[in-house]
């Protein structure tokens, strides 16, 4: 259930900043272009939609770096949420 | 006392305290002053005294010797950034040479004639008065301007920063921005080799998370940059080590002002407001100050005379620039027009925002008209207007209104690639929207006023086509 809901979440929240056409193996700066300014309003667009709280030292490449991890990620958090 | 920078690698040298450490891509680096004052005398630059080069800025341990090392062989550098990286910007500036990040590299001259140019700098030793920076801002048409600097001027507008904020003189300078911004130049970089403090270049690369872990790793005890990099970094953290922090490039509210008081309790906060022009720190406000919480900018640094006439701030500083690159002096009793509206309130600054249509997007400053000339080389884009919205996360958010060419598809991720590849970062529209027209004066003129309210769908995927 969570994992649907994350998601959707960041289908939305990619949709949001122009971004339609992904794979899960992605790189988020590399392939998708997103720049720091576009990761911040990822962060804030997520952590509003998911209600939960993504500390800054959380913000790392294990868990920003593909769409498969930042999924992963989001996953956890929702669920020790 | 130092009295022009031409003497600071000399300085450097005799120095038995203050480093400079780097976060580079393979890790981090660090040099004593004293090893950075003597790499920066052996620097072989390549130009004669009273010529122009070109540097381009980076958080390395080489541009700080290419730098020093120029200022050491009576050369004006000229400090380039990510817009005046192109082939073109760099051939029209009358330079001897330009660093790359790399190497030297020698630049095709144009017909443009030396003598003609300005400033002319000395030959022989500088003086105080002499040109000594090049930095580079953008105007209202999105054209790069060089804004020149003399020594006195910029060694003026370090010690006014270091005087109006004297309680904590730092140990440990964490520089965020990238160095061809004038507020991580001057006023951090320039201060902390001045002050023998050690300084800490973060790469603006890593992610928030990296950054964090390198300042409380570093014990890093003064930082300053733009509200939008303090939102990314204090999220749920702690950084006790904090002593000093200063906020300037753009508004700070008073949400994020206490969220920095509560992630970093030891430490004064202070906003500064300031303009490359400027030399740049013109005002200053510690969070302690009764005025903050009402929004103020602070009280000038000692020197600095301001005004308001009919709403603009109007600035007399002697860190004032000597004028803009090749169009020749500003007059010494001029006073420097900010196009910032502004009001003062028993010597307290408060900004309201620009008299001109400039967005402020991360403490950067865009001009729509720059968006507009690039994105309108596209066919697929008849006609293409640009605006700001005000967001708390990067104060403007730059909104595109595209009325699509017909009979062709237009694409966002076409829209996001090319700003990619023709604009720096800040400068890409955030939100894109389709309009059926655009508000015209009777003589095809955009009435910018009626943007926000113009009628205007979200596009996130594709445009429709007619």
């Amino acid at each position: 259930m969570a994992t649907d809901n994350c998601h959707d979440v960041l289908q939305q929240q990619l949709n949001a900043l122009g971004i339609s056409d992904y794979q899960p193996a992605y790189d988020l700066k590399d392939d998708l272009g997103l720049d720091s300014l576009s990761l911040i309003q990822l962060v804030m667009g997520l952590s509003q939609s998911l209600q939960i709280e993504i500390a800054s030292h959380e913000i790392i490449p294990a868990h920003f770096g593909t769409i498969a991890q930042l999924e992963a990620f989001l996953k956890q958090k929702t669920e020790d949420h | 006392m130092l009295e022009s920078f031409q003497q600071l690698a000399q300085s450097l040298y005799k120095q038995s305290r203050g480093q400079l450490i780097v976060d580079s891509a393979s890790g981090l680096q660090s040099m004593p002053f004293a090893a950075l004052g003597q790499a920066a005398l052996e620097a072989q630059v390549p130009a004669s005294a009273g010529q122009r080069v070109a540097l381009q800025a980076q958080a390395s341990l080489d541009f700080a010797i290419q730098l020093l090392g120029c200022w050491h062989q009576g050369c004006l550098p000229l400090i380039l950034g990510p817009d005046q990286n192109t082939a073109a910007f760099i051939q029209q500036l009358g330079l001897a040479a330009y660093w790359d990040g790399q190497a030297w590299q020698e630049v095709a001259q144009t017909e443009h004639k030396q003598s003609t140019r300005w400033p002319a700098i000395p030959t022989s030793a500088q003086t105080p008065a002499s040109p000594a920076l090049v930095l580079f801002t953008s105007g209202s048409s999105g054209q790069s301007k060089g804004v020149v600097h003399s020594h006195k001027a910029l060694l003026a507008n370090i010690s006014g920063v270091q005087s109006h904020m004297q309680n904590h003189p730092p140990r440990k300078i964490g520089i965020l921005l990238p160095l061809h911004h004038s507020f991580a130049l001057v006023t951090q970089f320039l201060l902390g080799l001045l002050s023998q403090a050690e300084i800490v270049l973060l790469n603006p690369s890593r992610l928030a998370g990296q950054q964090v872990q390198l300042l409380q790793a570093q014990q890093i005890d003064s930082l300053a940059g733009v509200p939008t990099q303090f939102q990314m970094l204090i999220q749920g953290e702690h950084f006790p080590d904090l002593k000093q922090i200063t906020v300037a490039g753009a508004a700070l509210t008073l949400d994020l002002a206490q969220k920095i008081i509560y992630a970093c309790p030891q430490a004064d906060l202070w906003v500064g407001y300031g303009l490359t022009e400027a030399g740049p720190r013109v005002t200053g406000i510690q969070h302690r100050d009764s005025a903050f919480a009402e929004g103020s900018v602070g009280t000038p640094l000692p020197g600095i005379q301001l005004q308001i006439v009919r709403g603009e701030l109007w600035i007399k500083s002697p860190s004032q620039m000597l004028g803009y690159l090749d169009q020749g002096p500003l007059d010494a009793e001029d006073w420097l027009k900010t196009r910032d509206h502004a009001s003062l309130n028993q010597g307290y600054l408060s900004i309201q925002g620009r008299c001109d249509e400039i967005l402020i997007v991360a403490g950067e400053k865009v001009a729509p008209l720059e968006i507009e000339r690039v994105l309108s080389q596209l066919p697929e884009i008849a006609q293409i207007a640009v605006y700001g919205i005000s967001d708390p996360l990067l104060g403007h958010l730059p909104v595109a209104l595209i009325l699509p060419s017909p009979n062709h598809s237009l694409e966002v991720q076409t829209l996001r690639k090319y700003c990619q590849q023709h604009l720096a970062s800040y400068k890409h529209p955030r939100r894109w929207a389709q309009v059926s027209q655009l508000p015209l004066t009777a003589n095809g003129k955009l009435k910018r006023k009626e943007l926000p309210q113009w009628p205007q769908t979200i596009v996130t995927t594709s445009f429709s086509s007619n």
